[in-house]
């Protein structure tokens, strides 16, 4: 190679060294005072303004939750020391040290006059002992004075660190007359100044609390990934639109000590409720840290409403059904999908949860579970009506077909038994349901084709997620079936069988609608902060089960007769037109049963769709979850009620 | 048959420039961070030394015999890295192993080097077309690795390594401009399918300044424009750099380093700092010129064209003419990888220097062809 190219190498790479000193010249000779006067006294200081947090409402309105504005007095550190000095009488050692301020004590008081005034006049417009004012002031001083010691005892001379020239917080939650009363007189608060803070209430208490949700920090890798995606979104806006100016480009995304929706629609709505952060930029001095003027402010963007269709009062009514039961309530629109109430017990108060959470989060009752989607538990025998669709469709049986029950049966030596030791003689499918005949339906099993039965179960969206909007659903299980006795449990709602509530609520809503499989949801509506509705629900395509009418017939016949002569008679339910099936599901232990109903109302003109689940109770299906049927019924149809 | 290295051939002159600039690159990651930083810093640079001196006892030709060994390796180390490696500030560079980690990407920068030299050194009659597509898929696969973990920096110095190497190695100068331009071509692909986020919104806060620090993307360049400008002809003296003190200037011990000498050192002293690099970027180029191995040869052209793209990217992005990419500046930032890395190419290009003169090359090495 020649040595002509070494030369041009190093030429190119001398050329490179050249441009860099041609711009150090640039910067530190040529345009030096520009950026000098910019370090040492002005910076431009900015403050996040919190955007407000949109409302979540029931269907008719009623506030679930809301963002009120919390205040905060900050006040100055320099103020907060000199109070402190002055009415603690107390020797801050650094200062004390200063030979000048020992010499002029009693004129160092007199002359720093005007840094003690807000002491006084905050005590006295917000009707605050000065000794909590004193208190909190101490609490702050010794946090900075420890940091300023580390960071000279490190450096070994004196330096001035930036929190010493922070405003720091002293009096919390302020209300607003009174936060107005500081704010119109600001020159009589001297280095104070208002923050301004969304805090989220929830006015109805613990009512809704597992749809609802609460709010908690950002975690800091979550605040990672959210800043990450906010910088994924800006870039797209910029690229998309890079020659006009994007609006969402002035707003910033989430800060490091933000808190966000964690559970619920809270968290499931989060994007819509949020809101955008504005900013404000501040030119301070680096001399006093005086405001010298306001450069440019963005105002923030307040969130989108949310409008539930939950109904809060039968909301309230279906909680207060539940009682101390450990389980949950669903009542839904059997057209619409729309959830009415979804109450699930135990609950928590989410406007007290950053007390609560250790201690609730420990107990084994676990409640912040919400046992309408998350409780996947054997569904007993109100899963037979699945097993019967299955084989009337595929004609393993026919309403003709009768089986005796000895109040048990059995398959290669494994004794199946009915719930009723005395067995219920020679029955047929319209008795077997109504009086949830085990053995009945163990004979249907051993008939079934397993695949068809499988697939018949899937249809009804056993062991998938229903895809309501509220996160953390549970999918539950539909197991494969892979031999006879596997069947025959499985087709009385046992063995590896899990359903969640909420897909059982859609599988009776099926029923009454003629096969039509809906997606439940709570959300109603979205509005803007005018009220304008920006986005109501969509539903997507909607899953049709293909039934023949003469099986709805049969099927629906049956539901009825549960109320009138079966597992369900006598509870009073009957005038309000229930069909409805109720279960038993063992859990294994003796005497412990997770008791179901589920049915819709009233039968000849279905409106609602619900489901009743109380966990680990000694009772049967009918006994425990039909009065508190009957305690629904009377929240749903309160003229009813009236007349009877 | 090992040749043995000749003592009197050490560089009398390239050694001492590097220490000046360790003791100042140890000087202000004192003044720009903790003392556990400094005292972290202390120990690469004596075990980066301790590793130089061991390296110069391993004949150079034995690296050209192994480079497409260690080239596969290191390949699978960066594939490895992509499935399994821990997560460091978002990003999969780092391999742990218990409190010590290692960023593969550094290695194959040098190991980049070998291979190419390595596949280039006969190539006197100029090079075909086949050659230089070849060149360029050995260095485009670790590029694209080392792009998706993501390291934007580290990968972008492989390109003008590659260059610097095939045009040491002769190619034609056609060949090399429609190299270039095709590069240029190509580039919206890497944008769209290699690029993340936070990458490409540096890439534009450098190219529109004014609409990045709206949404301050702009804020980097901006501190280190304050910390460079207010430091004037002579400095606000050591320690004493408003931007580095009141922690306004961010990633003040790595990448930004250079602003903070700027800030306390002002234009003559930093000044100084770039000629200590020049020198030791002439007398790198002047062992390229003598030396008549072809291997070692390349070699250093490439080695001296990684320090070189380091120190001007670095710099440059410290002074806001180039984008902000993550790349440190060679025996100054802090950081375990990136000082053993500096040791190690320097090792090599000594080691170049005090064996390649001893005979046109070793005949150990034509034996094993």
């Amino acid at each position: 190679m020649s040595p002509f190219r070494f030369k041009v190498v190093f030429m190119v790479f001398l050329l490179f060294f050249l441009c860099i000193v041609v711009r150090l010249f640039q910067l530190q000779i040529i345009e030096s005072d520009k950026y000098r006067g910019i370090s040492k006294t002005r910076r431009i200081h900015t403050y996040p303004l919190e955007a407000v947090r949109g409302s979540i409402f029931d269907r008719n309105g009623t506030v679930l939750a809301v963002d009120q504005h919390a205040f905060d007095l900050s006040v100055k550190y320099k103020n907060l020391l000199y109070s402190y000095i002055v009415h603690r009488k107390k020797e801050i050692s650094r200062i004390s040290e200063l030979e000048i301020h020992k010499k002029t004590k009693e004129a160092c008081i007199e002359c720093h006059k005007e840094e003690d005034v807000w002491l006084e006049n905050v005590s006295e417009a917000l009707s605050i002992p000065k000794k909590d004012l004193l208190d909190n002031s101490e609490q702050v001083i010794m946090k900075v004075e420890r940091l300023k010691r580390i960071v000279e005892r490190r450096n070994g001379r004196s330096i001035l660190v930036k929190e010493e020239t922070d405003f720091h917080p002293v009096v919390f939650d302020v209300s607003l007359e009174k936060i107005i009363s500081v704010d119109v007189k600001k020159e009589d608060f001297p280095g104070v100044r208002v923050n301004p803070r969304p805090k989220r209430i929830y006015p109805q208490q613990r009512l809704a609390s597992h749809i609802l949700g609460y709010m908690g920090k950002l975690t800091d890798e979550e605040w990672k990934m959210h800043s990450d995606r906010w910088n994924d979104f800006i870039l797209n806006a910029s690229l998309s639109d890079m020659s006009e100016d994007s609006s969402s480009l002035l707003y910033d995304g989430y800060a490091k000590d933000d808190c966000v929706g964690r559970f619920g629609v809270e968290l499931y709505y989060e994007e819509e409720l949020r809101g955008l952060r504005g900013k404000r930029f501040e030119e301070i001095t680096c001399v006093n840290t005086e405001i010298k003027k306001v450069v440019l402010e963005r105002p923030p963007l307040q969130g989108n409403n949310l409008y539930l269709t939950i109904d809060s009062q039968i909301q309230a009514c279906s909680e207060e059904a539940l009682g101390k039961h450990l389980g949950a309530i669903i009542v839904m629109d059997t057209w619409t999908g729309e959830i009415l109430s979804m109450a699930s017990n135990p609950d928590f108060n989410p406007n007290t949860i950053n007390n609560d959470f250790q201690e609730l989060s420990t107990l084994s009752s676990k409640p912040f579970l919400n046992r309408a989607i998350q409780g996947a538990l054997p569904p007993g025998s109100i899963f037979k009506i699945i097993t019967a669709i299955s084989a009337l469709s595929d004609q393993s049986i026919d309403t003709r077909s009768s089986f005796v029950c000895q109040g048990f049966t059995n398959y290669k030596n494994i004794i199946f038994r009915c719930w009723s030791q005395y067995g219920h003689g020679l029955i047929t499918l319209q008795d077997a349901i109504p009086y949830s005949c085990n053995v009945f339906f163990f004979e249907t099993a051993k008939s079934l084709k397993q695949e068809n039965f499988y697939l018949w179960s899937k249809k009804f969206g056993i062991g998938e997620k229903t895809g309501i909007d509220i996160p953390y659903e549970k999918e539950g299980n539909m197991p494969k079936l892979k031999t006879t006795a596997m069947t025959m449990n499985v087709a009385i709602g046992q063995g590896a069988l899990l359903t969640t509530p909420l897909q059982c609520v859609r599988i009776y809503a099926a029923l009454a609608n003629g096969g039509t499989l809906v997606y439940p949801h709570v959300l109603l509506k979205f509005t803007d902060s005018r009220g304008g509705t920006i986005q109501a629900f969509r539903p997507e395509n909607k899953n049709k089960v293909v039934l023949s009418p003469a099986v709805l017939d049969i099927i629906r016949n049956s539901l009825q007769d549960v109320v009138i002569r079966g597992t369900a008679k006598n509870m009073g339910l009957e005038v309000y037109k229930v069909a409805g099936k109720t279960g038993t599901a063992e859990t294994g232990k003796k005497g412990v049963n997770h008791a179901w109903f589920a049915g819709y109302v009233p039968y000849d003109k279905p409106r609602y769709s619900f489901v009743i689940l109380i966990e680990h109770t000694s009772g049967h299906g009918g006994e425990v979850a039909g009065p508190i049927a009957r305690k629904l019924m009377t929240a749903l149809f309160p003229e009813i009620e009236q007349s009877s | 048959m090992i040749k043995s290295i000749r003592p009197k051939n050490f560089d009398w002159i390239m050694f001492p420039v590097i220490c000046i600039i360790l003791a100042i690159g140890i000087l202000f990651i004192w003044s720009a961070s903790s003392e556990k930083f400094l005292y972290k810093q202390l120990v690469w640079t004596l075990g980066g030394l301790v590793l130089f001196f061991i390296l110069l006892y391993f004949d150079y030709i034995s690296f050209a015999c192994y480079a497409y060994v260690i080239y596969v390796s290191v390949l699978l180390l960066l594939m490895l890295l992509l499935i399994l490696g821990g997560t460091i500030k978002g990003s999969q560079r780092w391999f742990s192993l218990g409190s010590f980690s290692f960023q593969p990407s550094e290695f194959m920068k040098i190991t980049l080097i070998l291979v190419l030299a390595r596949f280039l050194r006969y190539k006197k009659y100029g090079l075909g077309l086949l050659d230089i597509v070849i060149a360029i898929l050995l260095t485009l696969i670790p590029m694209v690795l080392i792009m998706k973990q993501p390291d934007l920096g580290t990968a972008l110095v492989l390109v003008p390594i590659l260059f610097s190497i095939l045009y040491a190695a002769g190619i034609r100068l056609f060949y090399l401009l429609l190299l270039i331009g095709s590069g240029f071509a190509l580039a919206p692909l890497f944008w769209i399918y290699l690029l993340k986020s936070y990458q490409k919104l540096r890439i534009i806060g450098f190219l529109w300044p004014d609409k990045a620090e709206d949404w301050g993307a702009g804020y980097h360049r901006l501190q280190s424009l304050i910390a460079v400008g207010s430091g004037g002809l002579t400095g606000s003296g050591w320690g004493n750099g408003i931007q580095n003190r009141m922690k306004f200037l961010p990633e003040r011990h790595t990448d930004f380093i250079f602003a903070v000498i700027a800030e306390e050192w002002g234009f003559l002293r930093a000044c100084f700092l770039l000629l200590l690099y020049l020198v030791f970027i002439a007398c790198g180029i002047g062992i390229a010129g003598s030396t008549r191995d072809p291997f070692g040869r390349l070699v250093v052209v490439g080695l001296v064209t990684m320090f070189v793209t380091q120190i001007v990217v670095n710099i440059g992005m410290n002074l806001g003419i180039a984008p902000i990419v993550g790349m440190t500046l060679p025996f100054v930032s802090y950081g375990g990888s990136s000082m053993l890395t500096s040791f190690i190419a320097l090792s090599i290009i000594f080691n170049i220097k005090m064996r390649a003169k001893i005979d046109l090359a070793s005949r150990h090495f034509y034996d094993i062809q």
